[in-house]
């Protein structure tokens, strides 16, 4: 059970960071002030996540629920419940 | 479902003015250099141009209409239609298609037509000047397209001063029963016409927003969901894989929701060309202008197949796939006002 658990902490783990490097790739570190905290990110730095998450998992965020999220790995979870 | 082919019309000539007024966005107050360094890389918008108070969209058409017309010697009054699209008309009545048909001097008998679109008008107006030609006969109608859209900004908003920009553009059709079809779809989502709104333009609001406002985020989930599959199914229904098609003129929204478009249709970079660094967000007249230019760029001239594609206020997109033998046209042509 608890080999089991950790497997999935694993995989929902990696799963995160690559979407964490791909969001670090689109926005450019030279830009980044804090790519944790969404409320950070400017406008066009929005757009940019938008674009690379439709691109890499097309997955669509909408305005409304870009605002719905505060931190990166919720967003993550946002875009997995949106592909499960 | 508005995906249909009109026959007997073919494009002869194309012509682009803009006014001399330049303005670059690393210019731009009230941003950082980092913001505008992103905001330059992002929108691809390197410069602006601008027209002056006493330079609206029908002068611009105009400059661009009489060089047409000396280019393919046509004659005033073998003019029989023209359909002018803008939405900055010089008057809220009359419309401009009636003020160019006396400044340029066309016949009494040329039909005239107004059109109030925003960046899908290029396409909507040419199915709307074709349609009308190919079901009456007329032999020559002219389709003017253009804006001057900074006229309606709002000087302090960071979302719209960096990226539009003024341009006229004049197309020259013809009837010709050997031409080949010109196929459209066109599609128009009003539930979110909110989405770019000037609140105060017209009749409904009198005292609201006089600046016209853009929720970007919106309009780019828009272009991002809506215009690929749009062309998609107007390739399907002409018959034609994208592999055949020379150019995908899109409209000039921002590098980052164009390139994402192509890379949705899987169209190599050198089939997508752009003309937003020089002459950022000209609103109806961006696809217009990019033809001028990527025609100016053409070394032979000849036989081309294009992918035509409009989106935005509306919220209305659409596409056209034209199959085009020579087309006249020249380099764009810089229009100084007095002021």
């Amino acid at each position: 059970m608890i080999n089991l658990s950790k497997s999935i902490f694993n995989r929902m783990n990696e799963g995160y960071l690559q979407f964490k490097a791909i969001i670090e790739s689109a926005l450019d570190p030279n830009f980044i002030v804090d790519l944790e905290h969404i409320r950070t990110w400017t406008s066009m730095q929005s757009l940019i996540v938008v674009s690379a998450i439709d691109e890499h998992y097309d997955v669509l965020v909408s305005h409304e629920d870009l605002v719905a999220v505060d931190t990166l790995p919720e967003l993550y979870g946002f875009v997995r419940q949106k592909l499960s | 479902m508005a995906v249909f082919s009109i026959p007997h019309v073919r494009m002869s000539g194309i012509t682009a003015a803009v006014p001399g007024h330049i303005e670059a966005n690393n210019g731009l107050s009230g941003f950082s250099p980092e913001e505008l360094e992103l905001l330059i890389r992002t929108t691809g918008i390197d410069t602006r141009r601008v027209a002056p108070s006493d330079v609206c969209a029908s002068d611009l058409c105009y400059e661009a209409a009489v060089r047409l017309m000396e280019g393919l010697n046509w004659l005033p009054e073998e003019v029989d239609a023209l359909v002018f699209v803008t939405q900055t008309p010089d008057y809220q009545l009359p419309g401009n298609s009636m003020l160019l048909q006396d400044r340029l001097g066309l016949s009494g008998n040329c039909l005239t037509l107004d059109i109030h679109q925003g960046c899908a008008g290029y396409v909507y107006g040419l199915s709307a000047l074709a349609g009308l030609m190919s079901a009456s006969g007329l032999k020559k109608g002219l389709l003017l397209v253009g804006d001057t859209i900074t006229r309606l900004l709002d000087p302090l908003d960071k979302g719209t001063i960096p990226i539009f920009s003024d341009a006229g553009t004049a197309t020259a059709l013809v009837f010709d029963t050997g031409a080949a079809p010109l196929q459209f779809n066109l599609q128009t989502n009003g539930a979110k016409s909110d989405a770019i709104r000037m609140e105060g333009s017209g009749s409904r609001k009198q005292d609201g927003d006089a600046f016209m406002r853009m929720r970007g985020h919106d309009i780019f989930t828009f272009g991002l969901k809506e215009v690929a599959p749009n062309i998609e199914k107007l390739l399907a229904f002409s018959e034609v894989a994208a592999e055949e098609i020379d150019y995908f003129v899109l409209h000039q929204a921002n590098m980052l929701l164009n390139e994402s478009i192509r890379k949705k249709l899987r169209v190599p970079a050198e089939k997508v060309p752009y003309t937003l660094q020089s002459y950022g967000n000209t609103s109806c007249a961006t696809v217009p202008l990019t033809l001028v230019e990527t025609l100016a760029r053409q070394e032979v001239a000849g036989n081309l197949q294009w992918i035509l594609s409009g989106f935005g206020v509306g919220l209305s997109w659409g596409s056209v796939y034209a199959k085009t033998g020579k087309i006249w046209s020249c380099p764009v042509i810089e229009v100084h006002g007095a002021n």
